[in-house]
């Protein structure tokens, strides 16, 4: 895997890409791992990936089905998704909220265990789509930001 | 005016030692540490009110005939009670989390290195071998597994046994952070694995608790009464149409054993038995075989990362014991303070449900390779 080291929006990611010949290929950004399929427009599958950094995020967030939600390249257009099937137990913001990073969003609650989900990084709420109560199943977005 | 018979008054504080009044002591801060700190109650309160009972003089309590010699003779001598309670843990466990994810086993099972290195270590201390396997077992943190060795190998040091076995598991957030802290490196500690979503059948969830019992049965018969109680308590809750049997043995029938089981295990606490420097031992080794059997998870949780070229967080292999499902929360607790974007919780509980499965296996195996000398 190719190690490749980039700052977007003045945040750091840490980003390996798989073997960059085969479509979809295996991206990992900051530990996360995703499969990127590549669009058909792209000069075939072997250029986008090799031209390596700056490349690398903008192919991440080109959504394909079922992957986990990007790890927010850009603050514009996200949103924080499950990280395993629960049940949410509190929801602790509201649209229009103003949160930091590491601050908790919702908890929920798995495996009779309640988990902190914490906003990955400093936004503002656009939408929380989750109440109390709410069963979840993993991916499903719960918050998403402006 | 004759005042002889006021000796009757008297008799029983005559015959109080100073052991019984350092048990009754000791009884005393099991009732504490339940109440106050929350350590296990559920066994530590009636296991403390046990030992001061067994320790007044002259009740016959725990007589052929007493109360609590009735249920030791019913309960413990005959293994029972550690089977219903087993029954009840086995309605309690969803092994989906292992189904979905088997090669979580292998943790299980190193998970349990600490009974075999403490066995070998008692040994070496001097105990006997069958002394040796039951203290081993403390290393299962499982406390039906430990009674229902112990009573077979070694009663007369289940009292000891137990209370380790119970005093430890409730020191699962204590003992475990530091060990982790010390074998894992921040990268480690800190990769991320997303949740894999693999639905487990219902066929596969009934099917399961079957053949492993019939499986376990053929390679290690002595561990069968206990993977047999498990599983059928597991089969109970995997049915789907049983909901009353599942919730008598999830509620009913667990709560009434522990009841029974906490009391009559205090009983064995007789001060001239336990004050001894065998007990120290056996808390020793039993911390020891803890300390060991996490580390055996976490060095085969490294090779995993190793061989998945680091995309394994080795933390799981922590959890490859039988706290279930205290371990797994603990890690995820742990990774989470690392990086609170990383949810292995999932991960964790299969490795988890491994160990449950993996110290019944290991308590049969010992039970087996005794078995020649019970």
């Amino acid at each position: 895997m190719k190690e490749i080291k980039i700052s977007f929006n003045g945040k750091k990611y840490d980003v390996k890409v798989g073997d960059a010949t085969t479509s979809p290929v295996e991206v990992v950004v900051n530990g996360k791992s995703y499969q990127v399929e590549f669009e058909a427009e792209s000069s075939g599958p072997v250029a986008p990936a090799k031209t390596a950094s700056p490349v690398a995020p903008v192919v991440v967030t080109t959504p394909v089905v079922s992957t986990p939600a990007p790890v927010t390249a850009a603050g514009n257009g996200s949103g924080v998704r499950a990280p395993m099937p629960g049940t949410i137990v509190a929801v602790d913001v509201k649209a229009g909220d103003k949160v930091t990073r590491g601050q908790q969003l919702v908890s929920l609650e798995a495996m009779k265990m309640k988990n902190a989900i914490r906003a990955p990084m400093d936004a503002t709420i656009k939408e929380v789509y989750v109440t109390e109560g709410a069963k979840v199943q993993y991916n499903d977005l719960l918050v998403s930001f402006e | 005016m004759d005042f002889s018979n006021l000796k009757v008054l008297l008799s029983a504080p005559l015959e109080l030692t100073w052991q019984n009044v350092v048990m009754m002591l000791i009884g005393g801060v099991l009732i504490f540490l339940a109440i106050k700190k929350d350590y296990e109650p559920m066994l530590l309160l009636p296991i403390g009110f046990g030992a001061i009972l067994t320790n007044l003089p002259l009740t016959g309590i725990t007589g052929e005939d007493g109360m609590l010699g009735i249920l030791y003779k019913a309960g413990i001598s005959t293994e029972l009670f550690p089977l219903f309670v087993f029954i009840g843990i086995g309605a309690m466990t969803d092994f989906g989390p292992l189904l979905e994810n088997p090669k979580m086993a292998i943790l299980g099972a190193a998970g349990q290195l600490g009974i075999f290195v403490t066995l070998i270590i008692a040994i070496l201390l001097g105990f006997s071998l069958k002394e040796a396997a039951s203290i081993g077992i403390i290393g299962a943190i499982d406390g039906p597994t430990a009674i229902y060795v112990s009573s077979k190998l070694a009663p007369h040091l289940l009292g000891p046994i137990t209370v380790c076995a119970y005093s430890y598991m409730s020191l699962v957030p204590i003992i475990q952070p530091p060990v982790m802290r010390a074998l894992t490196t921040m990268e480690e500690r800190t990769v991320r694995m997303p949740y894999s979503q693999k639905p487990v059948s219902r066929l596969v969830r009934v099917l399961f608790p079957i053949v492993i019992t019939i499986v376990v049965s053929l390679i290690a018969p002595k561990a069968s009464p206990l993977i047999a109680a498990l599983m059928f308590g597991n089969l109970i809750r995997e049915a789907l149409v049983v909901d009353r049997l599942n919730d008598a043995a999830q509620n009913e029938l667990s709560n009434l054993t522990t009841l029974f089981l906490g009391i009559t295990i205090g009983s064995t606490m007789n001060g001239m038995d336990f004050l001894k420097p065998t007990t120290l031992y056996i808390l020793a080794l039993g911390l020891g075989a803890f300390v060991l059997d996490t580390a055996g998870g976490l060095l085969m949780g490294k090779i995993m990362y190793l061989l998945s070229k680091k995309k394994f967080n080795p933390l799981i292999g922590a959890s490859g014991i039988s706290a279930f499902p205290m371990s797994a929360r603990i890690i995820q607790r742990f990774a989470a303070e690392y990086d609170f974007e990383n949810f292995i919780l999932m991960h964790a509980m299969g490795s988890n449900a491994a160990g449950q499965l993996g110290s019944v296996v290991a308590g049969g195996v010992v039970l087996a390779l005794l078995s020649g000398t019970i």
